[in-house]
């Protein structure tokens, strides 16, 4: 074959398999969007409880680049045992709150008490508390306790749940500024999508409907907040 | 011997290759959080970007070497099921690589 033949049908497949990658690991968001305004009014502060190392590691390396991308200021913690990291999250929580009109939290951990927590901060720092999502399972009824401690609005999952297929989808558009309304009900859509996905792979040992019912995301607070919106 | 095949060499290679991204990923989450770190945790970020954009470069890089160096040097009959089994792989395991790149940071 000739040599331009060859190089052509190479960079072809390079090309064909990249938009492949991205049609099916990727969620339909395939381009950045410039931080929404604002950017220097947020701080957001995230904690990831004792998993399993790659557990950790993945958390990391997908929150991570969304928050100092989309935030002034971000804290990332990562527990290695049961209550590890308390100190240290309240006192960046503190600073946050001090000098930030808009903080968002992160929980990023299995069923959990983080709540009680932050509970310990002053009421009238815990005002400036904007969003809260947590990933735990059966978290969801901490809502009105947390809009309850200041939070504006705040996303959990009700029962044993794969929360971390919707919070890929959920940060990304979050973070390019979709209201929690919109954020969290195309996430849902997206992650029922990929467990239909799985069910029809595993030739139905796997049962879509129960793992949404389990899964599915819910929002408490103020739906139409988003993030470059006023404080 | 080796020399007359170096592109079909080069196609197994790019599939073996793939290993290497699983293993780094694994290495860098015992690093960064195994028992005895021996990282800190604010370094696992960056040198986890460097070293997956690296892995995937390099599968990139090998996977087009073989693909245009089997269509130029054998008949099809010998390269399209080398292209099919080790290249075609090689390149969409590479993409998902540099796709996670770009997810880890915010840009895709």
């Amino acid at each position: 074959m000739k040599k331009g033949h060859a190089a052509l049908i190479a960079l072809t497949l390079t090309l064909w398999a990249y938009a492949l990658a991205t049609l099916t690991v990727g969620d339909g968001m395939i381009r950045a969007a410039s931080a929404a305004p604002g950017r220097e009014l947020r701080a957001a502060v995230a904690i990831r409880d004792d998993v399993t190392p790659f557990q950790k590691w993945g958390t990391k390396m997908f929150t991570w680049g969304y928050l100092r991308r989309y935030y002034d200021v971000a804290w990332y913690f990562t527990q290695s045992r049961e209550n590890d990291q308390e100190e240290s999250l309240l006192a960046s929580l503190n600073i946050a709150l001090e000098r930030y009109p808009q903080v968002d939290v992160f929980l990023l951990a299995h069923d959990n008490r983080y709540l009680n927590w932050v509970a310990a901060l002053p009421a009238e720092r815990r005002q400036r508390l904007r969003f809260v999502y947590n990933t735990g399972c059966h978290n969801q009824p901490q809502g009105p306790r947390w809009i309850t401690l200041g939070a504006d609005a705040y996303v959990g999952h009700p029962g044993y749940s794969l929360s971390p297929f919707f919070y890929y989808y959920f940060l990304r558009r979050w973070t390019r500024g979709h209201t929690i309304q919109e954020a969290t009900e195309e996430s849902n859509r997206l992650m029922e999508r990929a467990f239909k996905t799985w069910e029809r792979l595993s030739f139905g040992r796997v049962n879509a409907a129960h793992l949404m019912r389990e899964s599915v995301a819910a929002y408490h607070g103020n739906d139409q907040l988003r993030l470059g919106g006023l404080p | 011997m080796m020399m007359r095949y170096w592109q079909i060499f080069v196609a197994i290679c790019a599939l073996l290759f793939q290993t290497v991204p699983v293993l780094f990923i694994r290495l860098a989450a015992r690093t960064a959080y195994g028992e005895s770190p021996w990282i800190p945790e604010s370094w696992v970020w960056p040198v986890s970007l460097v070293g997956l954009t690296l892995c995937a470069m390099i599968g990139i890089t090998l996977a087009n070497g073989a693909i245009y160096g089997l269509l130029t040097r054998f008949r099809l009959r010998v390269a399209i099921p080398f292209i099919i089994l080790c290249c075609i792989p090689a390149l969409i395991s590479a993409m998902v690589y540099l796709r996670a790149v770009l997810v880890f940071v915010a840009l895709g």
